[in-house]
């Protein structure tokens, strides 16, 4: 959001990027670009682990093969998850409040409703529907086509 | 690829102490009208071969002053000289003048 | 840099923190790889300065991270964080701190939107009201979590142990501050300072005895942007926003980072190994790289705690060469000790 701070007549250009991709989400055009294509596995990333968890980034479901990035201390990190949360006081997946505490159902079921009721469930299954009719048109499978908008980048969008 | 799959691009940064746009400047000193453009792109708008090929004056009066020439030429070689683009300038910029100019320089090498 | 101006800028920023009573929301992000500083942040709060700090096991993600990778739409993101307000006010406080950088903003956002938008509001509370059967205040104050060390910064150092000064030559280390973009670029007057001289992070970091690097990319975004990150093809334009900023602070020689987001010093830490896994480049003088640290560990190291116990050992670059410029005792074998 740095254009907003630089646009003289104090515009958000970032948001109407925002908007825009809305946009194409809702007229279905996002599956025509490359870009837009990715749309699916960050829905399935982000609103999986806000359903399931309640978090937007959830330890258990960001895997250090997806994230080599993450380095030699990430793996570790990974294979001795809960020694290494408990060692800095973690509350991963326990009672009550705390880091990474398990956030009661009734709470998750909270958000489901919030997801149903604001429009975010049914985006979610428009993105899915169309998604799939596309993996289909291009005799890909699910697990294809998601491994595919993941890792593929056309390197088309310079300059 | 590398095994992040992915890899680090080059900063596109500009960087208008060291870069030369003499080209530009010898533009300039034969259609002074350019330093008027507001890059509103009515240019590219009314192109009659934009239809058919990727050119824009706007950007190449852009990419021209970054001393990116290659690129700018590029923008321009579908040119078919017709002059909508001339008509249409609300800043009354004479942009196949322009445009001539840079042909010009580049065939003379 | 003509120092006067900037100080004039400064002034015309003073942000109004409270002083006690706060409702405490956590940050996805910093959970997931930076856990021990929240822990730090409620212990130097609460323990060691008796203030009211109060969290509820029952707040959830703000959806900021979806609603920046455009999963989840605008209204959705509004209940989830009217949903969260409810819990404040039920909770009987008026004053709202968060973790997170990306949830400051978005509060900010939503409050400001709604103020313009009050027909918006109003479905809002429907929204919640039909999916929860909940009803909200809009928080009398919103305030990130830097800027409440930021207004406890002199007291951290009256209590302090060390201070960021090399203790062989007496120098003040040098301190790169990086911002979160969405602390104060979207609403400049929310945020300690600004958007263009941001002085939460630099209060601290003069407070605590070092001095402030600036450098032409210093208000650059550490590269995150969401979904360039998140899907792996995109990494390449996260991975060379970061690349940009080192380049530009290098010369400089910062002995450290210190950052108020959750995600900036995972960028900051992470790509600085992927930059000398993929060019063979290290950052940092004798090139051991530059430690980065969240303001919640640099308060800790000054208030004495244990290095492993601030979680230091998590950060990929080595946070060793900082740690001995200042004169920390740590033991070496228990880095990885669980």
């Amino acid at each position: 959001m740095s254009c907003i701070t630089r646009c003289p007549r104090k515009n958000g250009p970032g948001l109407i990027i925002q908007a825009l991709r809305n946009l194409s989400q809702e007229l279905g055009y996002f599956i025509d670009s490359e870009k837009g294509r990715q749309q699916l596995v960050l829905n399935r990333a982000l609103c999986g682990n806000i359903l399931n968890y309640g978090y937007c980034v959830y330890p258990r479901t960001f895997h250090y093969s997806d994230h080599p990035e993450n380095g030699p201390v990430g793996k570790l990190i990974e294979d001795n998850l809960e020694a290494v949360h408990k060692r800095v006081g973690s509350n991963l997946d326990g009672e009550g409040p705390g880091i990474l505490r398990k956030i009661p159902q009734s709470d998750l079921d909270e958000l489901k409703r919030i997801f149903d009721v604001t429009g975010a469930t049914e985006r979610m299954e428009k993105i899915e529907t169309i998604s799939k009719k596309r993996a289909k048109e291009l005799g890909l499978s699910d697990e294809e086509y998601c491994r595919q908008i993941f890792t593929i980048n056309s390197e088309e969008h310079y300059i | 690829m590398n095994r992040f799959g992915y890899r680090l691009s080059p900063s596109s940064q500009i960087d208008l102490d060291v870069s030369d746009n003499s080209l530009f400047r010898q533009i300039l000193a034969g259609e002074p009208g350019i330093s008027t453009c507001i890059s509103c792109g009515s240019c590219v708008a009314s192109c009659s071969a934009g239809v058919f090929d990727k050119i824009s004056f706007r950007k190449a009066l852009h990419l021209l002053e970054a001393g990116m020439d290659t690129e700018a030429v590029a923008l321009l070689e579908g040119c078919m000289m017709c002059g909508k683009c001339t008509l249409v300038c609300p800043r009354g910029i004479n942009t196949r003048h322009a445009i001539v100019l840079i042909k010009r320089k580049l065939n003379k090498g | 840099m003509i120092v006067e101006g900037k100080k004039k800028i400064w002034s015309e920023y003073q942000k109004d923190i409270p002083d006690d009573h706060y409702f405490y929301v956590r940050s996805c992000i910093r959970q997931n790889f930076f856990p021990a500083s929240e822990k730090v942040f409620l212990d130097i709060v609460r323990d060691r300065l008796g203030l009211d700090f109060f969290e509820t096991p029952h707040h959830t993600t703000c959806g900021g991270i979806a609603y920046h990778s455009d999963s989840i739409p605008q209204e959705t993101l509004m209940t989830i964080v009217a949903r969260q307000f409810a819990l404040m006010t039920e909770a009987g406080y008026e004053n709202y701190v968060c973790s997170c950088i990306t949830s400051f903003g978005i509060y900010n956002e939503i409050i400001n939107t709604w103020f313009h938008y009050p027909e918006l509001e109003a479905k809002i509370r429907e929204l919640l009201w039909e999916a929860s059967k909940r009803e909200f205040k809009i928080p009398k104050s919103v305030v990130h979590a830097s800027d409440v060390i930021y207004k406890l910064r002199n007291k951290i150092l009256e209590n302090g142990k060390y201070r960021l000064v090399n203790k062989n030559t007496g120098e003040p280390l040098r301190v790169v501050e990086h911002i979160g973009c969405h602390y104060s670029k979207m609403f400049p007057s929310k945020g300690v300072g600004g958007a263009e001289y941001p002085y939460v992070l630099t209060g601290m970091a003069e407070a605590w005895g070092g001095t402030v690097i600036d450098y032409p990319e210093r208000r650059h975004c550490c590269g995150f942007g969401f979904r360039q990150y998140l899907v792996q093809a995109n990494r390449g334009y996260s991975l060379s926003n970061t690349h940009k900023k080192f380049e530009s602070m290098a010369p400089f020689k910062p002995d450290m980072i210190i950052t108020n987001c959750p995600g900036c010093p995972y960028f900051l830490d992470r790509w600085q190994y992927v930059i000398e896994e993929l060019e063979g480049k290290t950052y940092g003088a004798d090139s051991k790289g530059i430690p980065v640290f969240t303001y919640e560990e640099v308060a800790g190291l000054v208030l004495g705690y244990d290095p492993w116990d601030l979680g230091l050992q998590m950060h990929q670059t080595a946070v060793e060469p900082l740690l001995d410029k200042i004169g920390i005792t740590y033991n070496k074998e228990d880095k990885y000790k669980i």
